[in-house]
């Protein structure tokens, strides 16, 4: 939370136009508001807010560099998201943001950079690759590893094509259970990790997913030789205020929304294996 | 270079000398699968063991009545094929070259009867392949698990 900003945008929502809902998979659509992210981070989140419905946390996966619009990466799971992912072009949304810690780029300068994305979990590292291709001199080898439920439920498909057309960045994707036309690799993401070809000591590894995926991705990250203070994972709770008041979020002595939603793995890692009821 | 693939390869990484040397006379070399190209057959005799030192291969299976499902996809690092340690000692599954593939061959009955006359050999042997089938049966329980299904 920035105390230089403005008291009152922590708390009562932008009116943002929507501009564009962009068709992802069944149950997932990209939104596009009309006003820019306010200087977000790749990692950051805003509140998203379906009047008379509610709010909800939703990660920035657009380009950061673009100031006039803002885009949010939404998966249908209950009420709330049914309602922003069911929005037209011209209607409205409510906005606050944005939140939370960014992934470390500046950290990863200058070294190997691992991005791992399983299912959603693409979404909030969008604006990281963005980034990364941004700025390309500055990182040395950088790969993408993506996991997927089914070769349909991959997000962006487009784009990945394009990244994996690139001479400067290694795409690997894999996905849980085959179609019938699929012939490329099957199997959890994780798979891919022993594959990667990075100096482990120099490396740093941004992964989103599930949380069972990002615990094993860490393990594996780890198996490499990748120093657990080098791993960065996204945690999601249920986030409210957004500001750290209500406690909604918390994750042991973490608040999800102001201590996360990135933080290094070895502050989480004994929470992720505690069980939750 | 194949001697350096083969110490290289995670089921041979950190050997004894003595296990190694046995390991490599258990070696039928080095072979290469084209994209598309089989490399072994539900219900053949498991004769053999691969290490994959490169490429992708699919394990598939093929329901009667059904098309061909890909089940998993193993990579370079890999041990293809364990069913030459279990009776019936036939293969469970196809296996299909899902890339170009690169491969150590091992004379799986030459591996068994070293492993028996020497039973520090068949542990080394035994400790990595057990390692490595772990990790595809860890592997293989988060992909039931459906992770990134809809939530309950």
């Amino acid at each position: 939370m920035d105390p230089a900003r403005d008291p009152i945008s922590l708390f009562a929502p932008d009116v943002r136009e929507v501009l564009a809902v962009r068709g992802e998979t069944a149950d997932t659509v990209t939104v596009t508001l009309a006003g820019g992210g306010r200087g977000f981070v790749p990692g950051q989140f805003a509140m998203v807010y379906a009047f008379g419905i509610g709010e909800s946390a939703i990660s920035f996966s657009g380009d950061p560099y673009r100031s006039d619009v803002v885009e949010h990466t939404v998966r249908r799971v209950g009420a709330v998201t049914t309602a922003i992912g069911g929005v037209k072009p011209g209607s409205v949304l409510g906005w606050r943001g944005p939140f939370g810690n960014g992934w470390p780029m500046q950290r990863a300068r200058g070294g190997d950079l691992v991005i791992v994305a399983g299912g959603i979990g693409l979404a909030p590292l969008r604006p990281a690759l963005l980034t990364v291709l941004a700025d390309r001199g500055a990182y040395r080898r950088v790969a993408l590893l993506v996991g997927a439920r089914r070769p349909g439920e991959l997000l962006y498909p487009e784009q990945l094509a394009e990244w994996r057309a690139r001479f400067d960045l290694e795409v690997e994707v894999t996905v849980d259970a085959a179609a019938d036309n699929w012939r490329g690799s099957v199997g959890v993401v994780t798979r891919l990790i022993p594959l990667l070809d990075v100096e482990p000591s120099r490396t740093t590894a941004l992964v989103c997913g599930p949380e069972v995926m990002m615990r094993f991705s860490a393990i594996e990250l780890q198996r490499l030789g990748v120093p657990t203070r080098n791993v960065f994972v996204s945690v999601e709770r249920n986030t409210k205020c957004a500001i750290g008041i209500c406690g909604h979020c918390q994750l042991g002595s973490l608040f999800a929304c102001r201590d996360g939603a990135v933080v290094p793995y070895e502050l989480v890692a004994g929470l992720m294996e505690v069980k939750e009821a | 270079m194949y001697e350096d693939k083969l110490r290289n390869h995670r089921c041979a990484r950190d050997m004894d000398s003595a296990s190694l040397a046995t390991l490599e006379s258990c070696s039928l070399g080095e072979s290469t699968w084209k994209k598309g190209d089989w490399i072994l057959t539900t219900g053949d005799l498991a004769t053999r063991c691969y290490l994959v030192t490169a490429g992708d291969v699919h394990i598939e299976t093929t329901p009667p009545g059904r098309k061909s499902t890909l089940l998993q996809t193993i990579h370079g690092g890999d041990v293809l094929g364990w069913s030459w340690m279990i009776p019936p000692h036939r293969w469970a599954f196809d296996a299909r070259a899902g890339t170009d593939v690169t491969a150590i061959v091992l004379d799986a009955a030459k591996l068994q009867e070293a492993a028996e006359a020497d039973p520090r050999f068949g542990y080394a042997l035994m400790k990595r392949l057990f390692t490595l089938v772990a990790d595809r049966l860890q592997a293989t329980r988060l992909q039931l698990m459906d992770l990134y299904g809809p939530r309950a």
